[in-house]
């Protein structure tokens, strides 16, 4: 990750109140703790991982705990397990920027400030 | 309050501002003239390189009444003044240089008070960023109204003497040396000095020109560009040659596909060069232009041909000028039809400079294709696999994958579309004549060429409105990044 792109993710996480962790080393950002109305789980953790070419390519999927009881209760399909530091994750097929719902990626105004929003709609009853 | 030693220059640096600023800093600085000096605080942006540096001025901090003294002929800055420029350093990533005008005649070098001066600046803004940077420029002019410029800078302990002022506005970029080239083959440019006079071909010598992407379009830019005169090329492109490259890149022949692998299409752009005007200088560079590395020439440019067609170039481009003051010129074609038969031959030419729109704001960037183009083959694959899987389980493929298509372009549209954008370089270069409009688009095989052109503003508080000249300080809004799986760039 180079510094532009570093400096540029910490500011949008700076604008956060939800807790986030840069994973450096495995270029993702997990987003801790988020609410989820679903009825299975009050809170959980949500990584997404940072694409090569951010922030020119969208951000996209969401990987869930690999141990976790959402799997299958929130729209995506469930794909395989990752390692990413000591954790393992399950990537769920969640796709807000390429016609999942969400506006079209706009790097000027889109990022892991706003992704946030759409991973808190796909946490959510509908 | 300690001041710092004043080193020897050592490294070369250059400064780059708007024909906006440029005017707006004469009119201040030489508002006291022929007798008196005048002075301000400018704001600027750096980005340093292996081989030096670069500043960009961003704004100019105009004192007002009371903060410099009028009852002396020299500059005195007075505290309230130095306290408004120290103050804004706290809030900003950028830095804050002085310039100051040198009385009429007078020569535009540094004095022992200019040294006094310097060094209190340097120290005292030190105190108000978490890096130290501080230039210091000197303007004046002659009888007949001459102008010249010197400076001089500091970053760290690295001190820094200013080789080179760029000045751009859309109709001009302007260039002044320390050491410009002297033509010394009037004859071969006999005719373009007839036509555009000898202060053209000197501009022409004296240019820098980046050209991204040597194929279809580039190469014949460069190729007209070569012949023009230009004395400087930065060809940029990751690509080796292609067999079916023969019938439209310039500067390949059959020899070069005789044995594998095949050369670098910025070798062979590089020979072709050479051929025309041995005395040029050409940088030839393995690379592409969101890479770091391949940034840190493209920065010391006049202009940027952006030849590569492709979006997250277009988005660079566009990157390169609001922050880094680098203006470009943008080319893509393409050709329409069905049923075996060719209906239009579309050519694009788009300006991109500071106070211009960016890529995005003229709706050049589909998000998909960028992100497509950024991929790796592996995650094309995979994603084309997910796509397979969600349409076997009944769902759509398009948020995994979907194809990019279009058809092939052809030599002879290239070649006219490379030499029309060499042609605006020419002309934007030398000051002698610009593009109808900022984006247009034409189309060979429709009535009236299919002329369809406009000149849009930038989207209000759009990073192109919001951080001209910001440079490397502007990091935390960059939207192109390389992605890590590109090979590293190599300057051969």
């Amino acid at each position: 990750m180079s510094p532009d792109i570093k400096a540029r993710i910490l500011r949008e996480l700076a604008e956060l109140s939800w807790q986030t962790q840069l994973l450096e080393g495995s270029d993702a950002v997990i987003y801790v703790g988020l609410p989820s109305s679903l009825g299975v789980v009050e809170k959980t953790d949500v990584l997404v991982p940072v694409p090569s070419g951010y922030p020119q390519t969208m951000l996209d999927y969401a990987f869930l705990p690999a141990d976790s009881p959402l799997k299958g209760r929130v729209p995506g399909a469930v794909q395989e397990n990752v390692q990413f530091g000591a954790r393992a994750w399950t990537k769920i097929s969640y796709h807000p920027h390429t016609g999942g719902g969400g506006p079209t990626w706009d790097p000027r105004f889109h990022g892991f400030h706003t992704y946030v929003d759409e991973v808190l709609t796909w946490l959510a009853r509908h | 309050m300690a001041r710092k030693a004043l080193s020897n220059p050592a490294l070369a640096a250059t400064v780059r501002m708007t024909g906006a600023v440029r005017e707006q800093l004469e009119t201040l600085l030489f508002s006291r003239y022929p007798k008196k000096e005048w002075a301000t605080f400018f704001v600027f942006g750096v980005r340093e390189t292996s081989r030096g540096a670069v500043i960009t001025i961003a704004d100019v901090l105009v004192p007002e009444p009371g903060d410099l003294n009028p009852d002396i002929a020299i500059v005195e800055f007075r505290e309230q003044y130095s306290v408004r420029a120290a103050m804004f350093l706290r809030t900003s990533a950028l830095f804050i240089g002085v310039i100051h005008s040198h009385p009429q005649n007078v020569q535009v070098l540094p004095s022992s008070l200019d040294d006094d001066m310097d060094g209190y600046y340097r120290e005292y803004f030190s105190g108000f960023s978490s890096v130290s940077a501080y230039f210091s420029l000197i303007a004046g002019k002659d009888g007949r109204s001459n102008f010249s410029i010197s400076g001089r800078g500091w970053i760290g302990d690295r001190s820094y003497s200013v080789q080179e002022f760029i000045t751009v506005t859309p109709g001009q970029i302007k260039r002044d040396s320390k050491a410009p080239k002297r033509i010394t083959d009037p004859e071969y440019r006999e005719r373009l000095q007839r036509l555009y006079g000898e202060a053209a071909a000197t501009r022409l010598l004296n240019s820098t020109v980046v050209i991204a992407g040597c194929s279809g379009t580039g190469s014949p830019a460069a190729h007209v560009l070569a012949r023009a005169g230009v004395g400087r090329f930065i060809l940029v492109d990751p690509e080796r040659l292609d067999k079916s490259n023969l019938e439209r890149v310039h500067g390949s022949y059959a020899e070069h596909f005789v044995k594998k692998p095949y050369p670098f299409k910025v070798e062979t752009l590089r020979d072709l060069i050479l051929k025309i005007n041995p005395a040029a200088e050409v940088t030839a560079i393995v690379g592409n232009i969101l890479q770091p590395l391949v940034r840190d020439y493209i920065v010391t440019a006049d202009l940027l041909l952006c030849c590569t067609d492709t979006n997250h170039s277009r988005a660079a481009a566009g990157e390169l000028a609001y922050r880094y003051l680098v203006p470009a010129l943008d080319v893509g074609v393409l050709l329409e039809g069905q049923k075996g038969a060719v209906n239009h031959e579309i050519g694009q030419i788009t300006v991109y400079a500071p106070g211009l729109p960016c890529a995005y704001c003229l709706d050049q960037i589909d998000s998909w294709v960028a992100a497509v183009e950024l991929m790796s083959e592996e995650e094309k694959e995979r994603r084309r696999r997910e796509a397979q899987a969600a349409v076997e389980r009944g769902e759509k493929a398009a948020p995994y994958w979907r194809d990019v298509a279009g058809l092939p372009t052809v030599g002879h549209f290239t070649t006219l579309a490379g030499a029309m954008l060499a042609s605006y370089a020419i002309g934007w270069l030398t000051g002698t004549f610009f593009p109808p409009r900022n984006h247009f688009q034409f189309d060979i095989l429709a009535q009236d060429f299919g002329f369809v052109g406009f000149d849009a503003s930038p989207e209000a508080g759009c990073y192109c409105e919001r951080l001209v000249g910001h440079s490397d300080q502007a990091g935390t809004y960059a939207v192109v990044s390389a992605p890590a799986h590109w090979p590293s760039p190599r300057v051969l």
